[in-house]
C-alpha cells in the first residue's frame, strides 16, 4: 500500500527514530511501512494518520486507488 | 548505533541471567554424574535439570515477543516459519539418507541450539532485506 509517510515526516522535520517513539513502534517498523515493505494494521495506521493531522485516506493509498490516479 | 530500550534491556539481562543458569546446571550435571555414584533416578533428575532454564528463557522470550511491535512480531513468526522448515528438511533428508546409509549419529541436544541461533540469523537476514535500497 502506497502512503506519504516520508513527506509527512520530512515536512515534520523528524527522523524515523522521532517518529518510531512518537507512535511507540520500532524504527525498523517506521522503515518498512514507509518502503512499502509492510502494510500497517488499521489501529497504526489510524494512530499514523492522527499523529500527522490527516484523515487517513491522505496519509494511505490503497492499491486500487493508487492505480487508479 | 543500535540502542536497547528499557524492555530490551531489562529482556537481555533476564535472558542472560537464565543461560548462566543453564550453563551452571550443566556443570552441576557434568561433575555430579562423574563424582558421584547416583541411582538411576537422580541421574534422570540431574540430566534433564538444565532444561528448567530453558523453559523459563522460552517465557521469557514470549514475554518480549508480545511487547514487539506488529512490524517485529510479523518478522519473528516469518524466521521461525524458516527456521522450523530448513530444520525439517534438514532433518528429514538425513533420516532419509541415514535409513540407506551409514551415516554418523547426531544428537538431538544438538537441535535446540541449532534452532535458537538459525532463528536470530534469519531474523537478521529478513530486517536486512527489507531495509535494502530498491
Amino acid at each position: 500500500m502506497k502512503n506519504k509517510i516520508k513527506v509527512l515526516r520530512a515536512e515534520q522535520n523528524w527522523s524515523q527514530e522521532e517518529l518510531a517513539k512518537r507512535l511507540g513502534v520500532s524504527r525498523q517498523a517506521v522503515n518498512a511501512i514507509e518502503r512499502e515493505k509492510h502494510d500497517p494494521s488499521l489501529q497504526l495506521a489510524f494512530a499514523i494518520a492522527d499523529l500527522f493531522a490527516k484523515p487517513i485516506e491522505e496519509v494511505f493509498l490503497p492499491e486500487r486507488a493508487s492505480k487508479r490516479s | 548505533m543500535h540502542t536497547f530500550d528499557p524492555a530490551e534491556r531489562h529482556f537481555t539481562k533476564k535472558f542472560m541471567f537464565a543461560m548462566l543458569v543453564f550453563l551452571l546446571l550443566i556443570a552441576v550435571q557434568t561433575f555430579a554424574i562423574e563424582l558421584f555414584a547416583l541411582s538411576t533416578a537422580l541421574v534422570v533428575v540431574v540430566t534433564v535439570l538444565p532444561v528448567l532454564p530453558l523453559v523459563w528463557a522460552f517465557f521469557i522470550y514470549r514475554t518480549r515477543f508480545k511487547q514487539l511491535d506488529e512490524y517485529l512480531q510479523r518478522l519473528t513468526g516469518e524466521a521461525f516459519l524458516w527456521t522450523t522448515a530448513i530444520m525439517c528438511f534438514v532433518t528429514f533428508i538425513y533420516g532419509m539418507l541415514a535409513m540407506k546409509l551409514p551415516l554418523p549419529n547426531i544428537s538431538l541436544a544438538y537441535i535446540l541450539p541449532i534452532v535458537i541461533s538459525s532463528q536470530g540469523l534469519i531474523l537478521q537476514l529478513l530486517l536486512w532485506e527489507d531495509s535494502r535500497e530498491k
